[in-house]
């Protein structure tokens, strides 16, 4: 058997045996002077450059052995050192003696530096190399920020994993306090080393340990020590005279960084809007625990349509950081802002038997001047976080309106000035697995407004209506707010208690006096009351306490509040409307089913002075991260209230249907008295019936896409209505939109698209019968990468006999980059005869239709340049 | 003593111009049996004329900071000049590797507290060539493949014929042509270059021969397994996934704590 596994194996091995011979080369490498050469690398090889046979490195004297098995007549043997030239010969493939002398050369070894991974993890920070990001040089950071996975930015907000970050900086430094929208746009990515995604980011050092929010953050860190970035903006135009510029500069280092922004413009845009580093939001300057009601001014010129407008902003926002844990934030602005307008418009009143039509002139001017200034303090240490905001917020309004209509022509001037100041005071302290919060904010808001009305017709209190030459209104509007918010949190957000002491004082005054200097007992807009002096005075407290278990949470909430509240009339009576105590503890439990499910219950007690509500409640969640949400609510009321509200929202799909059912049902009242002296009422109402689908299809090629999108939507609303006032009311309106077909094709660098959209309504209100028609249109031509075309269009008619239907030509705009940093635009706008309009449709709460003249064309020419 | 004389030789022979200066990241599972940790540290492959020393790059720039100087960095606290320790580069590995290809040799040294210890071996690593090739991505370039067994483990290692170089690091070396890196087969110990660095006047650093004790390869090795399983201070250790638990931090702020407090 061995002999015969013997033989087997002999004629298995035999043809390689005969096929690849054995060749030893040996021999010895020197220099030119003879001298030998060690630790030279000796390859063989089939050919040069092909796969290494084999090699020996040469020893101390330059000697070498090779052992080659291959079937090959030649081969081609390679001699390599750091110091000497490459050498390559060819000998036959039979074992021999092979010698040779090499020349001094140095080899110059490559530069190698291998670049950081694109990617790197390091416990909850996903840190991305922007280099490994970035397709092109000019690229910005917001271009970046959306080939990350997970990042989605939609209106300029940055989403990380469907939740918006909680706080973008640079270098860990929050110069624009979430403003960040300028940063990401405006600013060249190259400035960018790394951007960091801070998963699961808690800001504050002493709470780190203990609660940590889903929310992520996103930090930036620079490539240089210091940075610095300017962006010019300029445009002139005509008729008349228009420009606008903008200069905008920022300074950003890794302790401290500024920015500032000058812009002024006569083209009736506001800076503020534009100006994406513009922190401040109006009357939302508080903390989140503090909401002071905002007072509004009886805004008696609707500034509808076309507005002349100068605005001049300037924006300033630095940073320092003062130590490892400490940092002061200044941000401040001046905007003072001109309005005019002068324009013909037509009122179309549409009454249930006849159309009635109104002529009007209005020519208004309003002059605004808005400072603020708010500096921060912080201090985020491991178990200390000290924040110290004191907001100083000073506006003055000067407004006049002229009103030329049959049959008046008045006239109106408002002059109003508002004295704001806001401090918040945020004090965390940790011990052990324990936090203590306390949030304090102080509020002090003095608004004064002196309107005077020329002439004016008011109704008195027996309906007849008196035409007064003249009516000066008064009105003063001091309000005072304190209030402390404590949080505990005790074990890893086991157990949450919150606190909320607060104290609230509002002093109110108004009067109005007419030309014939009367005191006259009737309102003048909806908030202000006549010859009015309201002073209110609330203390409330609140209790909310939270446990919270993987998935399972329970809230109960305990707000107390006493009021007392008193009004005085013509300065003679002391009346006391409420004083009193309320108390509404609301319980909820929250538990996850599943990923996608959970389930709510609430239960929601109301006492007030003299009445009390039971509220029951219970609502299946749907969570499905965007693709799924939905909710269903049924409410109970104690006193037969009844409400259900059934909602599916379907992102994914844009599928929007809402169905909601709101009754205050007395149901003996109304069958026994169905007329107008029921006092029983019916409300039931189908809101908001919307269905939005989107089609998309494409054909592409190596060169060219083609693809069309379109969405079709159709809403509808009615509602039913019987009051005592009204026996039967009906009104609906339904609306049927291609809201946007969208197709574009694109060959090679060239795109050219289309938007177009049709909208068809039809409004319905008791007898009147509206149809409504408005078409757009919109094509986009970009001729490469770096120039485009947009052609802006809209129509509009209102029935079948409406004769002027007519096309607008809204805008033309030109861009073009000239180079990375140069960036042209061209735009004219409102290209129109005299004869175009704009519509403006309310269709909720009144049937009126507001059509204004437009000013002719206006062209402007812009450069910016960024630095 | 023939050793001795020879890598002092070699140190005052040196010259950068027919020299190299490589780094390498290291990188290697703290624990065989939890994957979660692995330590990283950067190293030198320094070489000239057939000599070279694979070392850690803090020890080498604190031999540098305290041969250029001939003293440490100090500070005065309290009226007292103390050495300031915290301002030094810090190395956590003992690998220490000279490698003599002219006399086929290489002598690995250890310091364990302030005893110092070495051993000597042949160089004797016989590689097997697969013949294939593959294109680094990270390294930009074509690398020829390798395999061997050494210390009861196999390796793979990546070399580039076109730098004719027949070297490597830790221990590895012979081959014809730089070896861009070495993997063994379990993915415990990994050496991957990270820079070719040009221009540079590095000196390969000297042989600690004639203060250490000579051991056996397998003595020195029994002394590595013990102190790796009892090295647990001043080591930046990763997991897997990047985590970095930032010991070096807490061990030179302890430090600085202690040089204040004296």
């Amino acid at each position: 058997m061995r002999k015969r596994l013997s033989m087997c194996t002999f004629f298995f091995f035999m043809p390689i045996a005969v096929v690849l011979s054995q060749s030893i080369l040996a021999g010895k490498i020197s220099d030119t002077s003879k001298e030998s050469i060690p630790i030279v690398n000796i390859t063989v090889h089939q050919q040069p450059g092909s796969s290494i046979l084999a090699y020996d490195i040469s020893d101390f004297d330059g000697k070498f052995t090779v052992e080659v098995i291959s079937d090959l007549d030649s081969l081609y043997v390679e001699f390599s050192h750091l110091t000497y030239a490459r050498t390559g010969i060819w000998i036959k493939n039979k074992s021999q003696q092979v010698n040779i002398t090499l020349q001094e050369d140095a080899t110059i070894l490559p530069t190698l530096v291998i670049k950081d991974n694109a990617v790197r993890r390091s416990g909850d920070t996903l840190e991305f190399n922007t280099d490994g990001l970035r397709l092109r040089e000019d690229e910005s950071i917001e271009t970046l920020l959306r080939r990350i996975p997970g990042i989605e930015i939609k209106g300029g907000e940055i989403f990380y994993q469907d939740l918006p970050i909680s706080r973008f900086t640079i270098e860990g430094l929050d110069l624009l306090g979430g403003s960040y929208g300028v940063i990401t746009k405006d600013l060249n990515s190259r400035i960018i080393n790394t951007i960091q995604v801070l998963e699961r980011h808690q800001y504050i050092r002493a709470l780190d340990s203990i609660y940590r929010p889903p929310n992520a953050a996103i930090n930036l860190t620079l490539k240089q020590e210091i940075v610095f970035s300017t962006n010019f903006e300029a445009g002139l135009g005509a008729p008349p005279f228009a420009y606008n510029g903008k200069v905008n500069e920022f300074i950003f280092h890794k302790k401290q960084q500024a920015n500032f922004t000058l812009a002024s413009n006569n083209i009736s845009t506001f800076n503020r809007y534009l100006t994406d580093n513009f922190i401040f939001k109006a009357d939302d300057a508080s903390s989140p625990n503090l909401k002071v009601t905002p007072t509004s001014v009886p805004n008696a010129i609707q500034r509808n349509g076309y507005i002349t407008n100068d605005d001049q902003l300037v924006v300033g926002n630095a940073i320092r950081k003062l130590g490892n844990f400490s940092t002061l934030r200044v941000n401040g602005f001046f905007d003072k802002t001109k309005w005019l307008t002068n324009q013909n418009q037509t009122r179309t009143y549409l009454l249930p038997q006849s159309k009635l039509i109104l002529e009007e002139q209005l020519a208004t001017k309003l002059l605004k001047r808005e400072w603020n200034l708010k500096p921060n303090f912080e201090y985020n240490g491991s178990s200390l976080y000290v924040s110290n905001t004191t907001e100083l917020i000073v506006n003055s309004n000067s407004d006049s309106a002229k009103y030329i209509y049959t049959p008046i022509n008045s006239t109106e001037r408002l002059e109003g000035a508002k004295l704001k100041v806001i401090n918040t005071q945020n004090l965390i302290l940790k011990r052990g697995k324990s936090a203590y919060i306390l949030n304090s904010a102080i509020s002090y808001t003095n608004h004064n407004a002196n309107l005077l009305v020329s002439p004016i017709s008011l109704f008195q209190d027996d309906f007849r209506k008196k035409l007064f030459e003249s009516v000066n209104q008064n009105l003063e509007v001091s309000q005072f707010e304190s209030h402390v918010f404590t949080t505990i949190y005790k074990g890893i957000a086991k157990a949450k208690v919150n606190s909320d002491v607060g104290y609230k004082f509002r002093h109110f005054a108004s009067n109005a006096v007419t030309s014939e200097n009367n005191l006259i007992d009737v309102p003048l807009g909806d908030n202000y009351l006549v010859n009015n002096l309201i002073a209110s005075h609330i203390y409330y407290m609140r209790t909310f306490v939270a446990w919270e278990w993987p998935k399972m949470k329970i809230n109960f909430s305990l707000p107390v509040q006493y009021s007392s509240f008193a009004q005085t009339i013509d300065e003679t009576q002391d009346k006391s409307i409420f004083k009193g105590v309320t108390y509404q503890p609301k319980l909820y439990i929250y538990k996850s089913l599943s990923r996608k499910y959970g389930f709510k219950v609430s239960y929601e007690y109301n006492k007030n002075v003299g009445s009390s509500d039971n509220i029951y409640q219970g609502q299946i969640l749907f969570n499905n991260r965007n693709v799924t949400q939905g909710n269903t609510t049924m409410t109970k009321w104690n006193n037969q209230n009844t409400n259900a509200k059934l909602q599916y929202t379907d992102d994914l799909q844009s599928l929007y249907l809402t169905l909601e059912l709101d009754g205050n049902l007395n149901q003996s009242n109304l069958l026994s008295n169905n007329n107008i002296e029921t006092s029983g009422i019916v409300n039931s109402q189908v809101l908001n019936n919307n269905t939005n689908r989107n089609l998309s299809t494409s054909l592409s090629g190596r060169k060219y896409i083609v693809k069309l999108n379109s969405s079709i939507g159709v809403s509808a609303r009615n509602y039913t209505s019987v009051t005592p006032q009204i026996i039967n009311g009906v009104k609906s309106d339904l609306k049927l939109a291609f809201r946007s077909v969208e197709p574009y094709i694109k060959y090679q660098d060239s795109k050219l698209s289309f938007k177009t959209a049709i909208t068809i309504s039809q409004l319905k209100n008791g007898l009147n019968n509206l149809n409504y028609y408005q078409p757009s249109l919109k094509v986009g031509y970009s001729f490469s990468k770096k120039s485009s075309i947009d052609f802006d269009a809209t129509s509009s008619r209102f029935s079948k006999d409406d004769t002027s239907y007519q096309w607008l030509f809204s805008s033309i705009m030109m861009k073009h980059m000239v180079s990375k940093k140069l960036n042209f635009q061209a735009q004219i706008t409102n290209i129109s005869n005299e004869n175009s309009y704009v519509s403006l449709t309310q269709f909720s709460n009144s049937d009126e239709l507001l059509r204004l003249n437009l000013r002719p064309r206006q062209f402007v020419l812009s450069l910016s340049y960024k630095i | 003593m023939k050793t001795i004389l020879f890598f002092f030789l070699a140190l005052s022979t040196a010259s950068a111009q027919t020299g190299y200066v490589c780094e390498y990241k290291f990188q290697y599972k703290i624990d065989t049996v939890n994957n979660k940790f692995v330590k990283i540290e950067n190293f030198y492959l320094i070489g000239n004329n057939g000599q070279s020393a694979f070392l850690p790059v803090n020890r080498y720039l604190q031999d540098s900071l305290t041969q250029e100087n001939n003293t440490y960095k100090t500070k005065i606290i309290n009226g007292m000049t103390v050495i300031d320790i915290g301002s030094m580069p810090l190395y956590y590995s003992s690998i220490y590797v000279l490698k003599n290809q002219l006399k086929r040799e290489m002598l690995s040294f250890k310091q364990i507290g302030v005893n110092k210890y070495y051993s000597s071996e042949n160089i004797k690593i016989k590689w097997v060539l697969s013949g294939d090739t593959i294109y680094s991505k990270k390294h930009n370039r074509t690398l020829n493949i390798a395999t061997t067994s050494y210390g009861g483990r196999n390796y793979t290692a990546w070399f580039a014929p076109d730098i004719p170089i027949s070297d490597g690091p830790y221990k590895f070396s012979g081959l014809p042509g730089l070896i861009f890196a070495v993997k063994d087969d379990d993915g415990y110990y990994s050496f991957s270059l990270e820079k070719i660095l040009t221009n540079q006047n590095k000196v390969v650093p000297p042989s600690l021969e004639s203060a250490s004790a000579k051991m056996s390869v397998q003595e020195l090795a029994k002394i590595d397994q013990s102190v790796d399983n009892s090295e647990s201070y001043g080591v930046e250790v990763f997991s897997a996934d990047g985590t970095s638990i930032d010991r070096l931090k807490n061990q030179k702020v302890g430090i600085d704590k202690f040089i204040e407090r004296y």
